[in-house]
């Protein structure tokens, strides 16, 4: 056991044993496959006797019980113990938690040598409070990018997308946004509030949907509660500076964005009315994409790209800006002459959620039964 | 003998490579997200991964039933925190589902701030709250590719069920506003799911259709035929034939009753009481609603705009049911329920209505 290191640690050792015993020491250890594990060492019969006893899951957690101490001692006495294992070795017990200790949680330990196999019933409990420092947060959180990022909106807007600089709070995210009528009255719940909360797999980005069913003409939502957006006037979206970030701190500065609205759009994107400029032949200079309206900021970067005449996907980086408007491609490597095609995934959706070929609502008199129709569209450009 | 302890060390090493006839294989999951939960036969549960873009299924080796003791606990939320030896603000309890089998309960918990990290959690009828472990069980992994979307985009695992010999999967995308809806085999096939998601449209109003995503969903016979009745927003009740759903297909739901606006669906179950079944639906703002489920078959398509904020097959809201988040069958004869209280959360078994 020598080989563990011994970790810094806050200690308090509260009630001792009788004078006459060895005091049992409490301490955290580094475990195996990293993380932090409790040991209470100094008798040197522990482990034989316990060994021997082979106790329960049940009776270890009598002998040493290890819990959060967090909130009122009656709180803390009648606390469901941390889940874990225990083994005995030697001199030492030592508990190794199934989910690694939090950094900055304090854990009370309790060892109590009454309830050892053949222990003394008038041995007094051992208490200690262990915690793990907390590593210095890193820099503050701050907004990133709020998209779509165009000034004026179309009234049936499907959804803003939320970028941070780092990891933030989860779990109550609608409460830190508000939208604010040109007059100053606030839009009731325009969000659709999903328990799920929409993250990016980094965690750097969060998706907001306008609520649907005030978003579509004629629904009863939209009836009862009027529309979210209305073409003609200026809404802005506030970010909370409250909106915690994973290490509890607020942002660094609220943010506002401001828009127009303009009116709906139900037209389906056609990459036909795109403009492309096209590099020349033997440069690396970027295929360069005026979209005929703004595109979803997020697809566009995985939906768009370019196969050579054999059909093989060209190696690049697709690049969105102009207010969505403007898409680049610029290759790795520069351009041999010849014939491409810039091919389009038709779940390509503008900002409104149409997609190519098919507006977000579609007539219900067309059957919209049968085969899902995955077919690329493609446009034709010559590199020379 | 040394040379004998090789061979047996060999022959236990080789053992815990192959599969088994249920396509698991021991080892441990590399979860790294727990967001919905559903049970297939003997103790088998999936885990729905979107961190991960995947399915788990793991043998829980929870296979005799352990009692009849209703199981009523309050603050559950403070006892798994515990457990997991973290504070309650740390922990969020993202779905509940009792254990066929053994009639225990399973929590899939998310620990830890940011993307946290997941936790199984298991609530025996003898209310002890454990921590599941998941090292060193037989289990299964299939992906859910979402192969033409952007390198951050997730799909929210919303609800599971499994049906037959399938597990149907709901998801909603962070990036497309779409119904994805998957049926995949089990045992998971060897290559991931490489078929596209179901496209399931709905009339929402006058002429038009929709593709939003399915919030919740249970499987449940209609005139005999495998149905799987999902709730949207703002509360459109759809039946959509299993028969129809087929990977790579656009399926038309039909739309039998409306439940009322600001309003999302949680959870939803189906149970039989006197003869007759019901679907007991969870719901964000309108409460538990107690749907009989005789006028299904017969019930005709809302496709014009209603004139109520209700229309279609008729309901009753359970008044006494207040801030049920989550729900599932305990037995035949009684539910469990995941009650948010002002202190917290507490998991209460109730008759079923």
């Amino acid at each position: 056991m020598q080989h563990l290191l011994v970790i810094a640690i806050t200690l308090s050792v509260l009630p001792s044993l009788s004078a006459a015993d060895p005091k049992p020491d409490i301490r955290l250890v580094e475990i195996r496959g990293g993380g932090r594990g409790i040991e209470v060492g100094g008798d040197r019969e522990i482990g034989a006797r316990l060994g021997a006893a082979k106790p329960s899951a049940k009776e270890w957690s009598a002998i040493l019980r290890v819990v959060v101490a967090e909130g009122t001692s009656e709180e803390i006495a009648t606390r469901q113990s941390v889940a874990g294992t225990y083994t005995a070795d030697g001199e030492v017990i030592r508990f190794e938690p199934q989910f690694p200790l939090v950094p900055g949680v304090r854990y009370q330990t309790t060892f109590d040598p009454a309830k050892l196999p053949g222990g003394d019933p008038k041995a007094t409990a051992v208490t200690a409070e262990l915690s793990i420092p907390k590593p210095p947060p890193g820099p503050p959180i701050s907004i990133a990018a709020v998209y779509p990022s165009a000034n004026q909106l179309p009234e049936n807007t499907l959804r803003f997308y939320i970028h941070f600089s780092g990891q933030m709070t989860r779990g109550d995210i609608y409460r830190h946004l508000k939208l604010i009528r040109d007059d100053g009255k606030e839009v009731h719940q325009p969000f659709l509030e999903l328990d799920e909360e929409l993250w990016s797999v980094d965690g750097l980005r969060v998706t907001v949907f306008f609520h649907p069913g005030r978003v579509k003409r004629g629904l009863v939502p939209r009836e009862e509660d009027g529309p979210i957006l209305e073409e003609g006037r200026r809404y802005t979206l506030h970010i909370d500076r409250n909106w915690k970030d994973a290490e509890g701190r607020p942002l660094t500065a609220e943010v506002k964005k401001t828009f127009s609205v303009g009116p709906p759009d139900d037209e389906p994107i056609q990459p036909d009315h795109w403009t492309l400029i096209t590099p020349r032949a033997r440069s690396d200079s970027p295929l360069i994409l005026r979209l005929a309206k703004p595109l979803d900021q997020a697809l566009l970067g995985s939906m768009v790209w370019v196969v050579d005449a054999a059909g093989k996907r060209v190696d690049g980086v697709v690049t969105v800006g102009g207010g969505e408007r403007l898409v680049t491609f610029a290759p790795t490597r520069a351009w041999p002459g010849g014939r491409y095609r810039l091919v389009v995934d038709t779940r390509l959706e503008d900002v409104c959620g149409n997609r190519v070929g098919e507006a977000f609502e579609v007539d219900g008199s067309r059957s919209r039964q049968g085969k899902i129709d995955t077919t690329p569209v493609e446009r034709v450009f010559v590199v020379k | 003998m040394r040379s004998m302890m090789l061979i047996a060390a060999t022959l236990i090493a080789s053992a815990a490579t192959v599969q088994a006839d249920n396509g698991l294989t021991k080892g441990t999951p590399d979860l790294k997200s727990a967001s919905a939960l559903a049970f297939g036969p003997n103790g088998l549960l999936f885990i729905g991964d979107p961190q991960s873009a995947a399915i788990f299924a793991v043998d829980t080796g929870d296979a005799k039933t352990a009692g009849d003791k209703p199981v009523n606990v309050e603050r559950v939320d403070a006892k798994v925190a515990g457990l997991l030896g973290t504070t309650e603000k740390d922990v969020k309890i993202n779905d509940l589902k009792v254990n066929p089998a053994s009639g225990n309960i399973y929590l899939a918990v998310t620990r830890g701030t940011g993307a946290g990290t997941p936790a199984i959690v298991r609530i025996t009828r003898a209310d002890a709250v454990e921590a599941v472990s998941l090292k060193d069980v037989p289990f299964a992994k299939v992906t859910i590719p979402n192969p033409a979307m952007g390198k951050g985009a997730t799909t929210a695992i919303t609800n599971m069920a499994f049906l037959g010999d399938k597990l149907y999967v709901a998801g909603l995308s962070s990036e497309a506003f779409a119904s994805t809806l998957r049926v995949i085999p089990v045992p998971f096939p060897k290559e991931s799911d490489k078929g596209t998601a179901i496209e399931i449209y709905h009339g929402a109003h006058g002429a038009v259709e929709t593709r939003s995503p399915i919030r919740t969903f249970a499987p449940y016979k209609v005139n005999g035929e495998d149905t799987l009745m999902a709730a949207y927003t703002c509360t459109p009740l759809v039946k959509v034939p299993v028969s129809e759903l087929k990977p790579g297909m656009k399926v038309k739901g039909t739309t039998i009753a409306e439940l009322g606006n600001r309003n999302e669906p949680r959870d939803m179950i189906v149970y039989s009481k006197g003869g007759k079944d019901y679907i007991l639906m969870a719901n964000s703002t309108r409460g538990v609603m107690k749907i009989p489920t005789d006028g299904f078959g017969s019930a005709e398509a809302i496709i014009a705009r209603p004139a109520t904020l209700t229309a279609g097959v008729k309901y009753e809201t359970i008044a006494e049911l207040k801030g049920v988040e989550q729900l599932d069958k305990l037995d035949a004869e009684r539910a469990i329920l995941l009650v948010k209280t002002d202190a917290g959360f507490d998991l209460k078994t109730i008759p079923l209505p």
